[in-house]
């Protein structure tokens, strides 16, 4: 029967629209066409009219200006990319390793698991900064009182300066000094390595056991590779999370020109010029993925 | 292998994985807990010698007097940042959960031609950062012309109709409604992940008992996705909660409860009964004890059966 089926497919293919149609509606007139819009307005003069603003086209000044002129937009953007680069570096390691102990059988585990995601919860910048002491009234009443700072590094930085040269050394500390805001900001990221590590069959555990692996050869030999699908959206979701954080330096500087200059073109540059990076970077992390990810075929 | 090595080794893993926990734990739960402390204390006892962690004796003055400079207890629902913030929040995350639902169905179940580019459309709204768009976005809600509709019927009247959607819920409402809320990629991601790994047979069956495909979706998916609901749920109202760029770029009148902890300080600094460092401290800890408290609250309640449910989305498979 070649009719039936047919337009059973087709009815299906038309439901299809159906379904993604609000979504479709949403994604042309909040994403698609302001997006468009961005990228014009950046070639643009603009003025504000009424209902809306009055365009017209003056090509690519602001890009020219950009790469070669502001020196201070280069740098942030630079200085904004490297850091998020180290940030999802020493996250990924901290989430991994904490999901990889909580994966494993011990007492206080699901109470461990519930302290682990709470930062999930929590993903106020606002909040965030109090709970991080960094707001001036608190730097202030701690310069008197009690500080209840974690590691009192100086001692050791004057004792590791000696063996360590400079570089490696504040790299260090800057770890450490950061180990707050990396603990806090693994809450997503060890949900889902977690979740990927509990779809490891424990058969292979037992496996490799018989084989004779050592317990940081079962961990790199099986846990990683077949971790690494997971592996990968996690880096790419600390990468995104890092770039579209808007307390970045660069961020800032796309914000201030539109509030404050009200340079609504510079601002769409600099937006531009973000995006292409940001796009890059993604697909650049898929390319370099390819070999390193495994896919376990069933 | 011989076993007292491994015994040796096993023992000192577990001392290290112990440490290692604990100090992390305590990075997380360590500010929390301060919070709360110093929340129930009497402003003098701040820092003050002797107190850590117990106070001496406990007050709710610092709650009632942070309740009432972030606009907690207004009587005037439209002016009370708590009941705004609720109502706003809810009403988001459930438009936002319902399209990218239907959306992730449709991309998960179906096969239409630009499938895969609709799907790239929807990768690319996650990856692509808001303030590169921000500045239209804006505009478009500042003269919101009923997507071009207003300005179609300008051609013929010689006047569009652009209304402004600032300081109106519905700037959250309508990209919620229209899958492009707060983070609205990431849901389509999830569900469609999650109704991808669900049998084929569920759909024919449906589909011989005489349901449409709606029919299907809601009578036959949906009660079988709790697990992806509540994940999806959670999220966005944690994200609709704790926001602040969208809320202070629409809404600079409408008080939400970020925005007035965002203006908290100032707020302090002007009242003369509040200048003194230790009396603001104390305020900003209790301010934004109270901004999560709800939170905290919803987390404490599902906590068990969310972890549980991002086990089971299949954001991993």
């Amino acid at each position: 029967m070649p009719g039936k089926p047919m337009s059973y497919e087709r009815r299906r293919r038309w439901n299809g629209y159906l379904f993604v149609a609000p979504w479709l509606v949403g994604a042309l007139f909040f994403f698609l066409i302001p997006l468009g819009q961005s990228i014009l307005y950046s070639i643009s003069e603009l003025k504000l009219a009424p209902g809306g603003v009055d365009i017209k086209i003056v090509g690519f000044e602001r890009y020219r200006y950009f790469f070669l002129e502001d020196i201070d937009g280069t740098t942030l953007l630079r200085d904004s990319l490297q850091e998020v680069g180290l940030q999802t570096l020493y996250v990924t390691i901290l989430s991994v390793v904490v999901a990889v102990i909580l994966n494993q059988r011990f007492r206080g585990r699901l109470f461990m698991r519930a302290v682990f995601f709470l930062p999930v919860i929590v993903t106020s910048g606002l909040v965030m900064s109090i709970l991080r002491g960094d707001t001036t009234v608190q730097a202030l009443v701690m310069e008197g009182g009690k500080t209840s700072t974690l590691v009192q590094s100086f001692q050791l930085q004057a004792l590791l300066q000696q063996v360590l040269p400079m570089e490696i050394l504040t790299r260090i500390t800057g770890i450490v000094n950061n180990i707050f805001d990396f603990t806090w900001m693994s809450g997503v990221q060890i949900l889902v390595l977690l979740a990927g590590l509990q779809t490891i069959p424990g058969t292979l555990k037992e496996a490799a056991r018989i084989d004779g692996a050592s317990g940081w050869e079962y961990f790199s030999f099986v846990t990683l590779p077949l971790l690494s699908p997971v592996l990968l959206l996690t880096v790419i979701y600390s990468v995104i999370d890092g770039l579209s954080d808007f307390g970045n330096d660069y961020q800032q500087k796309i914000l201030l020109q539109a509030t404050q200059s009200l340079n609504y073109s510079y601002s769409s540059a600099l937006a531009t010029i973000y995006l292409v990076v940001v796009l890059a970077s993604v697909g650049l992390l898929f390319f370099l993925s390819r070999r390193l990810v495994f896919y376990m075929v069933d | 292998m011989k076993p007292i090595r491994d015994m040796a080794t096993q023992t000192a893993w577990r001392i290290i994985r112990t440490i290692f926990l604990a100090g992390l734990a305590f990075i997380i739960l360590q500010p929390l807990l301060f919070m709360v402390s110093a929340s129930i204390r009497p402003v003098a006892q701040l820092y003050a010698p002797g107190v850590v962690w117990i106070p001496r004796s406990v007050t709710a003055d610092n709650y009632l007097s942070a309740m009432q400079k972030l606009k907690m207890l207004e009587p005037v629902f439209r002016n009370n940042s708590v009941v705004n913030t609720f109502l706003l929040d809810l009403v988001s995350a459930l438009f936002q959960v319902f399209t990218t639902a239907l959306a992730g169905y449709g991309f998960a179940r179906f096969r239409f031609r630009g499938r895969s580019l609709l799907f790239g459309i929807v990768i690319m709204s996650m990856i692509v950062p808001t303030s590169s768009i921000i500045v239209p976005s804006y505009l478009s809600l500042r003269y919101f012309d009923f997507f071009g509709l207003g300005r179609l019927a300008g051609l013929l009247l010689g006047k569009p109709i652009l209304v402004s959607l600032v300081d109106q819920p519905l700037a959250f409402y309508l990209p919620a409604i229209l899958g492009m809320g707060i983070r609205s990629g990431l849901c389509i991601f999830i569900f469609r992940q999650f109704f991808r790994g669900m049998p084929r047979e569920l759909e024919d069956a449906a589909s011989i008992d005489g349901a449409g495909s709606y029919g299907t979706f809601f009578r036959v998916f949906v009660p079988n996705a709790a697990p992806a609901l509540l994940t999806t749920l959670v999220f966005s109202i944690v994200w609709y909660w704790n926001d602040y760029y969208f809320s202070a770029m629409y809404f600079p009148r409408f008080l939400t409860v970020s925005l007035a902890l965002a203006g908290f300080e100032s707020v302090l600094w002007t009242d003369l009964s509040t200048r003194d460092p230790y009396m603001l401290s104390t305020m900003l800890q209790t301010g934004s004890l109270l901004s999560i408290l709800p939170l905290l609250a919803l987390y404490l309640v599902i906590q068990r059966r969310f972890t549980e449910s991002i086990e089971r989305t299949g954001i991993v498979g």
